[in-house]
């Protein structure tokens, strides 16, 4: 088990990392005494104004540890230290007061939004729920300035707070989404394949908007993504994720251009090239295999390229191979 | 940039579309006129029998006579059979004054079918309503917080639904008519409306209550109420404003269906003299009535059997449009 907490480069700060997950776990019970674990002992850090990408194929446990960081599902083990609190096992009511540091964007911005509700409800319902930081209630012409204020930094007009969000296009959904993680000032945003249900123009204009915000209000994101240019584009740092571990660690740009896992590689190299005749290595063999019965030793083994007999025998662990960096393969390319 | 979507001038919300889909939908816009027509002329029902026939529908009357064509007419008249033994009431006149003849005890039909339509639709529409309220609370709360709570609900619901629905309210009933309801120091007479109403929601809340838990289960999924969870939202905002108004078309759609079935058993209850009590009427102690009157005079049984049919299947074509202008089906995704 890679349970090897990996140092994060702001380790020797004082302040303690936004967010700090260490040795996570999230495993569902299947019938017949099977266990699915989606989330198989992972352990990283997010410091304050760092957009950590979180990369890997579908059904690598993404989405799911994503969820577990806000506690939106159960963990089954590990802990979860937000801003030096853990928040692991606080209930539902203790999380409330601090649920509006961390939101989340999700992938389905139509499924996010109440059908039934106009966007002005959608987006004052955190504002009317949570007093200020004096613990004063919200008058109502505050909370209005405030969605005035949200519309104008996600670039909806005014009078889209009349309407209902069937009658949006699905960027300006993300953006509605976004205006509403917003509403609160949070310092931590998990955004959860917030553009891969978008058309690709649409994409860039909502990935420049989360990253304006990001200049402007001084955000942390968790970026979860299957897209390695999105990545490039937000990331500072880059984990990927493979059957619910991570494989990789470190600085986007040294991850992506010098990869250090064949996993890691074999991402890069699946991306189209726009180049005629540009030489591409064969893509990976097989499917990634079912989480309930991971391979033994190193999960990736059965489809690496350059697996060795220890690969077999043998789960490598996530460790420090540079100052920035770390990667849980026991042959690593760089 | 991103562009408002400025066609319409104002926006349009769910109930709105649903009212435009309903409003072109032809067979439902009928329906809802017979049942308009079927209610107004109930409402005038007084108006009808005081001024337009000029007769008394709650008194017997078994040896007055009427002035028909200028010629006095017994109520009651000597059998058609070559003995002429007996009474036979009279039939349909086509007159104003008892316009579809009288029933046994000589009071007019068609005034009692209009006071009977009050009752019937009455009983019907507030037994509807109290058991979507009652099947709304219970199937939130289970579908809602699962757990102890859904078993322990659905539990009691499985109890219930394993009697057969007439036959719980015939028991409930008898129980009821011989003593009336007793509930603490309150103490409803066998007479009043509120029994039948009581015992008919009472009976079909586990047929009502199981959809709507099903919805709540699969809404209490959707990612909007995760949004919400993320938001801080306590959870009885959220059963407000994200369970309840997205389990509001359900219930809509419900409500004419459960009226018609809610008519059929008051019928049914009536008919056994179990449900509404003489003299006052319902178009199932008409059908009572008119039972023993079938060979000669088939008007009694047939005008309010007639009348149950026709709001029957309109509830029913209403209910189908309801459900069609609300689709309420696939609502999450179908602007995807």
């Amino acid at each position: 088990m890679s349970t090897c907490a990996p140092t994060p480069p702001t380790a020797a700060n004082a302040t303690p990392p936004l967010l700090d997950v260490r040795g996570l776990y999230k495993t569902y019970a299947l019938p017949r005494g099977q266990k699915l674990k989606a989330v198989d002992g992972i352990s990283l850090s997010v410091t304050h104004g760092e957009v950590l990408g979180l990369v890997g194929e579908s059904g690598c446990g993404k989405s799911t540890l994503g969820r577990c960081l806000l506690r939106l599902t159960d963990v089954s083990a590990g802990q979860i230290l937000f801003n030096g609190q853990d928040i692991t096992k606080l209930p539902e009511r203790a999380l409330r007061p601090l649920r509006p540091h961390m939101q989340m964007v999700f992938q389905d911005s139509y499924a996010s939004l109440n059908p039934r509700r106009r966007i002005t409800d959608l987006l004052a319902e955190p504002l009317r729920v949570h007093p200020t930081a004096t613990g004063q209630k919200r008058s109502s012409s505050a909370i209005t300035a405030r969605l005035h204020e949200l519309m104008e930094r996600v670039g909806l007009p005014l009078s889209a707070l009349e309407r209902y969000p069937h009658e949006f296009s699905g960027g300006q959904r993300q953006r509605i989404n976004i205006a509403r993680a917003l509403a609160l000032s949070p310092k931590l945003i998990v955004a959860d394949e917030p553009v891969s249900a978008l058309d690709v123009s649409v994409q860039a204009q909502i990935i420049n908007l989360f990253a304006d915000l990001q200049a402007q209000l001084g955000l942390t994101y968790v970026f979860v993504a299957h897209d390695l240019a999105v990545i490039r584009q937000i990331s500072t740092r880059v984990a990927v994720m493979y059957l619910g571990a991570i494989m990789e660690l470190g600085q986007t740009d040294t991850v992506l251009h010098n990869p250090a896992h064949p996993y890691t590689l074999a991402l890069t190299q699946a991306v189209p090239q726009p180049v005629i005749g540009a030489i591409r290595p064969p893509p990976l063999r097989g499917d990634i295999p079912s989480p309930v019965s991971r391979p033994a030793g190193c999960r990736f083994h059965t489809r690496c390229p350059i697996a060795q007999p220890l690969c077999r025998a043998e789960e490598p662990a996530l460790r420090q191979i540079s100052t920035h960096r770390a990667v849980a393969c026991h042959f690593p390319l760089a | 940039m991103a562009k408002p979507p400025t066609d319409h001038a104002r926006p349009i919300g769910p109930w709105r579309r649903a009212i435009r889909v309903l409003r072109h939908n032809r067979a439902a816009m009928l329906a809802l006129g017979v049942l308009g027509c079927m209610v107004l002329c109930s409402v005038l029902a007084p108006f009808y029998a005081h001024t337009i026939a000029g007769v008394d529908p709650f008194t017997s009357n078994v040896a007055g006579s009427i002035t028909l064509n200028g010629q006095e007419v017994d109520i009651m008249q000597p059998n058609d059979n070559p003995l002429h033994l007996g009474l036979t009431p009279i039939g349909p006149t086509g007159h104003t004054t008892y316009l579809l003849g009288a029933d046994s005890q000589g009071r007019d039909v068609a005034a009692r079918l209009l006071y009977g339509g009050r009752n019937s639709l009455f009983i019907s529409a507030c037994a509807a309503s109290l058991c979507l309220i009652l099947a709304g609370v219970v199937g939130i709360a289970a579908g809602f917080f699962g757990g102890v709570v859904d078993s322990v609900l659905s539990r009691m619901m499985d109890i219930m639904w394993a009697v057969p629905v007439y036959l719980f309210a015939i028991s409930l009933s008898i129980v009821t008519v011989s003593q009336g309801l007793h509930i603490g120091p309150f103490v409803i007479e066998a007479n009043n409306l509120l029994i039948p109403i009581f015992i008919i929601a009472l009976v079909y809340v586990p047929y009502a209550a199981r959809p709507i838990r099903g919805r709540v289960m699969a809404l209490r999924q959707a990612e909007f109420v995760t949004a919400s969870r993320c938001l801080g939202v306590p959870q009885w905002r959220i059963v407000l404003h994200d369970i309840l108004p997205n389990v509001m078309t359900t219930l809509v759609v419900m409500g004419p269906l459960l009226m018609a079935l809610a008519l059929l058993a008051e019928s049914a209850l009536s008919f056994l003299s179990i449900g509404v009590q003489a003299p006052a009427a319902s178009w199932g102690t008409i059908i009572q009535d008119g039972e023993g009157l079938i060979y000669t005079r088939p008007m009694v049984a047939i005008a309010p059997g007639l009348a149950i049919v026709i709001v029957v299947l309109a509830l029913n074509i209403l209910g189908d449009g309801l459900r069609d202008a609300l689709d309420v089906r696939d609502s999450a995704h179908r602007n995807q």
